[in-house]
């Protein structure tokens, strides 16, 4: 039953992604709100992340990064952890795992706070990072 | 995951597997078999916290929040107290860490379950949605 992890991430995932081509985020009322942007009007980390998601399976890389920057770098970082905890677990392969630990949590911390505060400014290149 | 949570002790320690002075860790990851001895094996959760935290914030974003911070902090006492020797509070500090890890993780399923109900009353039926 070793398989069983891998299999189910990787299973929730095609399914998220056979979602997002089916059912278009851009579209209104498609997806619930984001209850931070619905109740205050700002962006919050997360906004745009399932329309940027969707753009990198359409391959418009562009779009993707104008939607959302973080989500788009954090797609390498889970690949990259699926790929190492999936080879360890089935014993397929061993490539060096992300080493968690406490500066890691509260650098990513850091940069989700920052990333929400730089979107909501509205001035001159931040804008950009708005969705 | 928490294969990858687990402390690996440097060359030579005294508590090495081998070593007739402790029985060694039993496979499988059984934790806390021998209170005291400084060869079980105490998971950080730091990877599940991490995770936690990000999606409990995207899908349920102010109530998985603390929970998954408290998460963090907690897991990130862990490593620091098994090695000043402090096998008790690092163990302690784990199971902390696992229960908020729990606790945000319901959460975050919540969160999601929602959002899939969401999905399937667009789905059933697009007018109740003003579309």
């Amino acid at each position: 039953m070793r398989w069983l992890g891998p299999a189910a991430v990787a299973a929730g995932v095609a399914l998220g992604c056979a979602c997002l081509i089916a059912i278009d985020p851009n579209e209104q009322g498609h997806y619930p709100t984001c209850p931070f942007h619905a109740s205050t009007g700002l962006w919050c980390p997360g906004c745009g992340s399932m329309r940027a998601l969707r753009a990198l399976l359409r391959g418009d890389f562009a779009a993707a990064v104008g939607f959302n920057l973080l989500m788009v770098m954090a797609v390498p970082c889970a690949a990259y952890g699926y790929l190492a905890w999936t080879g360890k677990r089935m014993g397929w392969f061993r490539i060096p795992g992300i080493r968690t630990g406490p500066a890691l949590a509260w650098t990513l911390i850091a940069v989700f706070v920052g990333f929400w505060v730089l979107r909501n400014i509205p001035v001159g290149p931040l804008t950009s990072l708005a969705p | 995951m928490s294969d990858d949570d687990h402390v690996e002790w440097p060359e030579g320690h005294p508590g090495q597997p081998g070593q007739p002075s402790f029985p060694p860790p039993p496979p499988g990851g059984q934790f806390q078999q021998f209170p005291g001895d400084p060869n079980t094996r105490i998971p950080n959760h730091m990877a599940w916290a991490i995770v936690v935290t990000i999606t409990g914030f995207l899908f349920c974003w102010l109530i998985a929040l603390p929970l998954g911070i408290a998460a963090i902090v907690f897991a990130s006492q862990v490593d620091n107290k098994k090695r000043a020797g402090d096998l008790l509070g690092a163990q302690e500090a784990s199971n902390k860490a696992r229960s908020f890890a729990i606790g945000a993780t319901a959460v975050s399923c919540v969160g999601l379950l929602f959002f899939i109900v969401y999905i399937a009353a667009f789905l059933n039926d697009p007018s109740y949605f003003g579309l």
